[in-house]
């Protein structure tokens, strides 16, 4: 049910596509003298293999150090000393890149970005692979095995995903798998995924279109297009029993991690699922947060969020407990709640505060023209995920579609059902703190009900 | 058109500088000064309140009660409870941020721009009437305390009190803002109540409006807000100068077994933010740490693959902040890691920087400097430093030339002060089993840090 006086958002833009299939989408905006390119290639972790576990994101390391016409360096020296800064991630859809530079710089950011998508392995060697390998390594280290509850997300994947399933291994990989990682691998993974065909350019800022068609057209359409992609295989995706394991790691504090199969990006129920996660948790005025950070005074922080994923997401609700109280406790009153909102729904304001906080989320991205989650990266995001680059407008209005009676009925379906897995991350030697699963069902669903 | 060559880097288009958002500055009836940055096409709008003080008027056993005291500004004011204010702030789309550091308090707020009058009267209350109740006291205060027990586990964090608490020795500036089990063990709900009074009143009080509302569309309102507060006092003296000095030459080591990385700060008290130096220390920061291609990061990340990155920085605090350099590296690789640090700073200190290089450096700040303020909270921060600094408003409007005009002399002067290896404290959190031989190998006395 849409109220009249609800915001809408938009970005205007141009799209058009070479020769050799380069999608491009550009968005003028005049109010700074800056301008971000992005470039989105379809490939992320999902497309490795077991046993090559880790490289999408090796191979976006191995993206930054130089190309057959920029020599090694060049590429983060030029754009600093235009004033520009850059990054790139990788997860398990895509992999992008992006800087943001001064107006007067686009014709270096995107001879750069044309350098590496069409002659990137010209200039690979063994020494490049072997560095970066080593960053990646040390990466590895300081974002996961060396933090506090690092190792959470890799072992829920194991848990959650079949063998089999792309989404099973972690996106930063195991350090086996970077090991056995070799040139030969880097040369393939260059032919088969990064190519035109396989790409998005978006361009946003101070621009004139004419100037951004011709430079484009320029330095990208004489890059082969390269063929499809190869498909993968997705095997179903099932918690048939509620699970639980326990991680003992350097921590004081025990945590809770629990897990839902939740929809894909844009299906069924991906509103609902990003709405009552603002519910349960997602600020102060939150049920979980109320219930056992404020009234109970058992945890010291609760969270929850939506993993999006293009196969298929994850529920998660995050827990903390403060010392000495038992994993199993909270694993049980989170049920609980879950239960009372499954049966009688959220209440209006809690539906309203949920989509305001959504709402301005929006209106946060939009200031941006570069960065992570820029408009840039917006545009991309929509046109891989969506479909249509000018999905931003629909994608607020699903959420604005979410009404009390759908968010219980999702809550209901997926949610209140017991098919959660739980992860307890506690202080070595502290497994009796770990949340154990419950007693198991009547004996006809052992086998979870498939086929 | 085709391309001749691709090797042709491509030229830099005409740099277009930009006037930075200018502010009026007006004050309410009861001294309260207001910057306001008028902003028409803005979709948010941001507000701060600083209150000059902050943790560095607390004697050493008061640790962690300013940012305590900050923590439960929002837990409840005016007439609203605490969950009553979070259901507020949350309805209209708001995020509401409360903190202390060394110099002051902070109250961020952001909503979108419909929001503006709702968002300045919970501010104001936040500000003016904070309720303190002992209920909320008590929770946060446990919470506090499990939060100051799980970071002793970060190594991160070890290295961060340590250095800190190295090179500050006594001052409050070397004291741990989050505090300690000692310092938080007995603290009672009247002490944070008398921490508000003897710091919040109109005299020490800075607001802060970036957004599309004009000034006199929002004068009214603040003086609504804010017009009455008298603040109650005596107010706490602010701290005198710090004058800046060097630290003993040893290596500090925080023991964190089993550690798969070092935390390494290698340091000392930096400049104050008034030196007429600062352009030169901007650029030899931007040189030794300050950027992708930095001296310490094309070393230890990009050369030797021993870490995910290293930077280096000057904090601007009131008096003194301090200088560090950073990063974690592979357990083995420490102590040669400590020492290719220390050899980046004697080869800056004695040797010229070369001319393109420099010139890298100075573009970088230069042209970089438009996109820095592009968003709502990037102005707000902005801003709301320069006034805690005591530093103009219009204090960016030279920094081009200021910076286009450092020579290689001048970033050898400030090298001789900052980077006289004689004159930093090396900081170590790490495997004690693993390092500890090695660190004693290096040619600096080895001190064990309780952590």
């Amino acid at each position: 049910m849409k109220h009249p006086a609800q915001p809408r958002v938009h970005i205007e833009y141009t799209q058009f596509k070479l020769e050799n299939g380069l999608n491009v989408l550009v968005h003028a905006d005049d109010s700074l003298p800056i301008v971000a390119v992005n470039v989105w290639y379809h490939v992320g972790s999902k497309n490795e293999r077991p046993g090559r576990t880790g490289f999408a994101h090796l191979f976006e390391h191995l993206m930054f150090e130089g190309s057959e016409n920029v020599p090694e360096g060049l590429f983060d020296e030029l754009l600093e000393g235009s004033g520009g800064i850059n990054n790139g991630s990788t997860d398990s859809d895509r992999t992008n890149y992006w800087e943001t530079v001064p107006t007067a710089a686009l014709e270096r950011a995107l001879w750069l970005e044309a350098d590496r998508m069409g002659w990137l392995l010209q200039t690979m060697d063994q020494e490049k692979l072997d560095a970066q390998r080593s960053v990646v390594m040390n990466e590895r280290r300081e974002s996961y095995e060396n933090r506090p509850y690092g190792m959470a997300w890799e072992t829920i994947l194991k848990a959650v995903y079949p063998e089999g399933h792309p989404y099973r291994w972690p996106t930063i990989g195991s350090m086996e798998d970077l090991e056995r990682a070799t040139l030969d691998d880097v040369r393939d993974f260059f032919r088969t995924f990064y190519h035109p065909r396989n790409a998005s350019l978006a361009i946003a800022g101070a621009v004139s279109i004419d100037r951004v068609r011709a430079w484009v057209e320029l330095y990208f359409g004489d890059i082969p297009a390269g063929a499809p992609i190869p498909s993968i295989d997705v095997p179903p995706v099932h918690i048939a029993l509620e699970g639980r394991e326990i991680l003992e790691d350097d921590v004081e504090l025990a945590r809770l991690e629990l897990v839902w199969v939740a929809p894909a990006s844009f299906a069924d129920g991906d509103a609902e699922a990003s709405l009552a996660a603002e519910v349960l948790a997602g600020g102060k005025s939150s049920r979980l947060y109320q219930q056992l950070v404020v009234e109970a005074e058992l945890a010291e922080d609760v969270d929850a969020f939506f993993e999006e994923g293009e196969l298929g997401g994850l529920f998660v609700i995050e827990v903390t407990a403060l010392p000495g109280v038992p994993l199993s406790t909270l694993d049980h009153l989170i049920h609980e709640e879950i239960a009372r909102l499954a049966s009688s729904g959220p209440t209006a304001d809690e539906v309203q505060r949920a989509l305001a906080q959504t709402e301005a989320g929006f209106v946060r991205s939009l200031e941006r023209v570069g960065g992570f989650d820029g408009k840039a990266d917006r545009l991309n995001y929509y046109h891989f995920t969506a479909g249509d680059a000018g999905f931003i407008g629909r994608d607020l209005e699903r959420y604005q579609a979410v009404d009390v009676e759908s968010l219980r009925c999702w809550v209901d379906l997926t949610l209140a059902e017991p098919h959660a897995f739980g992860l307890s991350v506690v202080p070595r030697g502290k497994t009796e703190w770990g949340a154990n699963a419950p007693e198991p069902p009547a004996p006809f669903d052992v086998n979870g009900g498939e086929g | 058109m085709r391309l001749s060559d691709r090797r042709q880097i491509p030229p830099l288009g005409t740099v277009r500088n930009v006037a930075l958002p200018s502010a009026e500055t007006f004050c309410l009836g009861n001294g309260v000064d207001v910057v306001h940055v008028h902003r028409p096409d803005s979709g948010l709008v941001g507000i701060e309140v600083l209150v000059r003080g902050g943790a560095s008027t607390l004697e050493a056993h008061e640790a962690g009660l300013a940012t305590l005291t900050a923590d439960l500004l929002d837990e409840g004011a005016g007439v609203l409870e605490s969950l009553e204010l979070a259901q507020a702030i949350e309805a209209i789309g708001a995020r509401m941020s409360t903190n202390s550091g060394y110099d002051g308090f902070h109250i961020r707020a952001t909503a979108p721009s419909r929001a503006t009058e709702r968002l300045i009267e919970l501010v104001a209350d936040v500000t003016t009437r904070p309720r303190f109740a002992q209920a909320d006291f008590e929770r946060e205060l446990s919470v506090r305390k499990a939060r100051v027990l799980q970071s002793s586990s970060d190594p991160s964090n070890l290295a961060d009190d340590a250095f800190l608490s190295v090179v500050y020795g006594e001052d409050p500036y070397g004291v741990p803002l989050m505090g300690t089990a000692t310092t938080l063990g007995t603290l009672k709900r009247e002490a944070v109540m008398r921490l508000y009074a003897s710091h919040f009143a109109p005299q020490r009080t800075t607001l802060f409006v970036v957004g599309n509302a004009a000034r006199q569309e929002i004068e009214p309102v603040l003086e609504k807000g804010f017009g009455d507060w008298k603040g109650s006092g005596p107010l706490r003296p602010l701290p005198g100068a710090l004058t800046p000095f060097g630290s003993a030459p040893r290596i500090h080591l925080v023991d964190k077994p089993g550690a798969s990385q070092s935390e390494i700060r290698v340091g000392r008290v930096g400049a104050a933010p008034d030196d007429p130096d600062v352009p030169s220390l901007d650029v030899l920061n931007t040189l030794l740490g300050g950027s992708f291609t930095s001296r310490l990061n094309s070393k230890l990340r990009e050369e030797k693959g021993f870490t995910y990155g290293a930077f280096s920085v000057f904090t601007d605090n009131v008096r003194v902040g301090p200088f560090s350099a950073e990063t974690a590296v592979h357990t083995p690789a420490t102590a040669e890691a400590i020492t290719d640090i220390l050899n980046e700073f004697e080869r800056l200190r004695t040797e010229p920087v070369p001319g393109d290089e420099l010139q890298r450096a100075k573009q970088y700040l230069a042209l970089r400097l438009p996109a820095r303020f592009e968003t709502t909270s990037q102005v707000l921060e902005a801003i709301s430093e320069l006034t805690l600094l005591s530093l103009p408003l219009d204090w960016y409007s030279h920094y081009v030339e200021r910076v286009m005009a450092v020579t290689a002399a001048d970033v050898g002067r400030m090298a001789k002060i900052y980077l006289d290896t004689s004159q930093v404290a090396v900081v170590v959190a790490g495997d004690r089993a693993t390092i500890e031989a090695q660190l004693r190998e290096l040619d600096r006395e080895v001190v064990l840090r309780a952590p």
